[in-house]
């Protein structure tokens, strides 16, 4: 592989042109840190962080990202003392990242799918055939506060797996596409994990 | 006790935790621990009381539990509350608690977490402790501990390999005729400077990474003394090359390798130091230091620098120790690594006989759960020697010189699949 070279007037465009990898090859082929490579490497990292921050889901991209900076601490480390004002820049960047990347993975539908009142929630709706249900009667179905069911309704849509509705001072809830698609992939007789989801979700809340 | 109530009047419930928990290990008559006497106070009907209390009122349902006629339900009150007001992902293993006795760590778990069936039986803390372990970073021996994570940027790949409901496990026992390069200094101390053919045992090592890889290992140990720290870095590099050419799933990929142990100067000072590595990119993810030297002809193994702390991994699969040879059953660093509640602990191993290594491995497991990998190779002519084992029980070795364990994670026992 063609080692990129990292001496270029604004680092930054090498983010747009280049890949990870290439990126990742450049600064490992450092030999000397001098205020110039650390001034190009952090402007990668700036800006490159910004961008996968910025991008609404990519958390392979963020992984890669926090990979390539947890190296180069490492590597400038190693190699030369690094000054602290760059190592506390990138030890940031690399926590910002982290809240990012947590962030995506708890808004993943499918990290969502195993929750139990998940299930309970998408079951319940598509038992009713596709036809608009109160969220009161949810709270009742579920014996959980009102309170509760907002939090829960609030999860469900913002992951696109229901939709909400108001009708007067109630709201009507219904399964997108992708609810009901998950909602038939559910087999409520042979899942115990929904019934035991149920009795927790009564207690917890 | 009366701190812990302290702790909680004033908010401070993770310290209150941290503190219980030193209160339930310590020891009392017979051997015994607080906690196996606070186990009969306990009523399994309380804890469903308490569940719909601490919704109704919050922490005040914590401060009306009479802490004296049953400790293990504020053990679990505690437990609870913390678990609603910080999440799994708000605590850091970096947050260290002070607890009044000295420094703790309150790890969040999740479900899937480490351990197994035999983790949830009375006696044990983590049967009480649904959402958190708590690890004491201090003891009477002096010896420090401490906590590490998975650097950042791998936690999503090794959680992905880490997915399915079987676990495997690699031993390896070098077979290409290398030989150590042992040295006896003027003051009867050996160490090992190297191997006799560095090349031949890297392409060794590398050989059994990838058979490893094409078998689907997850975790893979190698034994004590078998490499040097040029290979440790050479490894490394070359995953990163490939990393770098193939991506993320590449032929050395596999998630956890502890690729055996070296002695090394670090400061001037020589150590025997072993390292666990991810396969993705080489990155370490947490070394030890051996504690307790061995004698060998006569001379003992040079162990001059201060050994780092006992440390321990939080992963996907649990809480994953490591330490080197003896130190498993002999002096304090044993006593200490033995009272951490891990869930599987790497063993690379140098001796002619295993005998002390599988009776400790049976004992943690009986009582803590923990699994015992123990990677050993043949001491220089040796005439009999045992190769590893992973928890008590003996394999026979494979052709290459790899063996791999399969292990059900939600087993009760262990259940062999070889």
């Amino acid at each position: 592989m063609n080692t990129l070279s990292l001496n270029v007037s604004d680092p930054a465009i090498l983010v747009d042109k280049a890949s990870p990898s290439e990126l990742f090859a450049a600064i490992r082929d450092i030999k000397e840190w001098s205020e110039r490579e650390l001034n190009s490497v952090n402007r990668i990292i700036a800006v490159w962080s910004a961008r996968a921050i910025a991008h609404p889901n990519d958390r392979e991209g963020i992984s890669e990202l926090q990979r390539l900076i947890h190296y180069t601490l490492n590597r400038a480390n190693s190699v030369a003392t690094l000054p602290a004002e760059y190592r506390y820049r990138w030890e940031e960047a690399s926590d910002m990242l982290e809240a990012r990347r947590l962030n995506l993975a708890h808004a993943d539908p499918k990290a969502q799918i195993d929750r139990p009142h998940v299930r309970e929630i998408l079951l319940y709706l598509h038992q009713a055939e596709n036809r608009e249900q109160p969220q009161s009667g949810l709270a009742e179905h579920l014996d959980v506060t009102a309170g509760r069911v907002t939090q829960l309704i609030g999860n469900l849509e913002a992951n696109g797996l229901i939709t909400k509705r108001k009708h007067g001072r109630d709201n009507l809830l219904k399964l997108t596409e992708t609810g009901q698609q998950y909602a038939e992939g559910f087999d409520r007789k042979n899942d115990t994990r929904t019934t035991r989801g149920a009795s927790y979700l009564r207690k917890a809340s | 006790m009366d701190k812990v109530v302290e702790f909680i009047n004033t908010g401070c419930f993770r310290e209150a935790l941290a503190r219980l928990c030193r209160l339930a290990r310590q020891p009392v008559e017979d051997g015994r621990t607080a906690l196996c006497n606070w186990e009969p106070m306990f009523s399994p009907s309380d804890k469903n009381v308490l569940l719909e209390l601490l919704e109704k009122d919050g922490p005040d349902a914590i401060t009306r539990i009479n802490h004296n006629n049953n400790p293990l339900l504020l053990l679990q009150a505690l437990d609870e509350y913390c678990h609603r007001i910080y999440g799994p992902d708000t605590v850091r293993p970096d947050d260290r608690i002070i607890d009044g006795f000295g420094t703790s760590k309150v790890l969040s778990i999740y479900p899937g977490f480490g351990g197994g069936k035999l983790k949830q039986q009375f006696g044990n803390l983590s049967f009480w402790l649904k959402h958190h372990r708590v690890i004491p970073l201090d003891n009477t021996h002096g010896i420090p501990v401490d906590v590490c994570d998975i650097p950042p940027g791998h936690k999503d790949w090794t959680t992905s390999r880490f997915e399915s409901a079987f676990v495997k496990i690699g031993i390896v026992q070098f077979t290409d005729n290398v030989e150590l390069d042992i040295d006896y200094t003027d003051n009867n101390f050996f160490i090992c400077r190297g191997i006799s053919d560095g090349e031949k045992r890297l392409d060794s090592a590398l050989d059994h990474i990838r058979n490893a890889k094409a078998d689907g290992v997850h975790l893979l140990i190698m034994p004590e003394l078998t490499i040097t720290p040029n290979i440790r870095a050479t490894i490394s590099e070359q995953m990163m090359d490939l990393a770098l050419r193939d991506g993320e799933d590449h032929e050395l990929s596999v998630p956890i390798i502890v690729p055996g142990s070296f002695h090394e100067q670090c400061k001037s000072k020589w150590r025997n130091h072993a390292e666990a590595i991810c396969g993705l990119d080489g990155t370490t993810l947490f070394g030890s230091d051996k504690r307790e030297r061995v004698t060998y002809n006569g001379c003992g193994e040079m162990i001059e620098s201060s050994p780092t702390p006992i440390t321990c991994l939080t992963s996907p699969l649990g809480l994953i120790g490591m330490t080197i040879c003896r130190d498993l059953f002999m002096g304090n660093s044993a006593t200490v690594l033995q009272s951490l509640p891990l869930d599987w602990l790497f063993v690379p191993s140098m001796s002619d006989k295993l005998g002390p290594h599988k009776a400790t491995a049976k004992t943690l497991y009986d009582t803590r759960g923990t699994i015992i990998a123990v990677a050993n190779q043949q001491m220089p002519d040796a005439v009999e020697y045992d190769q590893g084992f992973v928890h008590h029980e003996k394999y026979d070795e494979g052709e290459t010189g790899l063996t791999i364990i399969t292990i059900r994670r939600t087993d009760t026992c262990l259940r062999i699949m070889l």
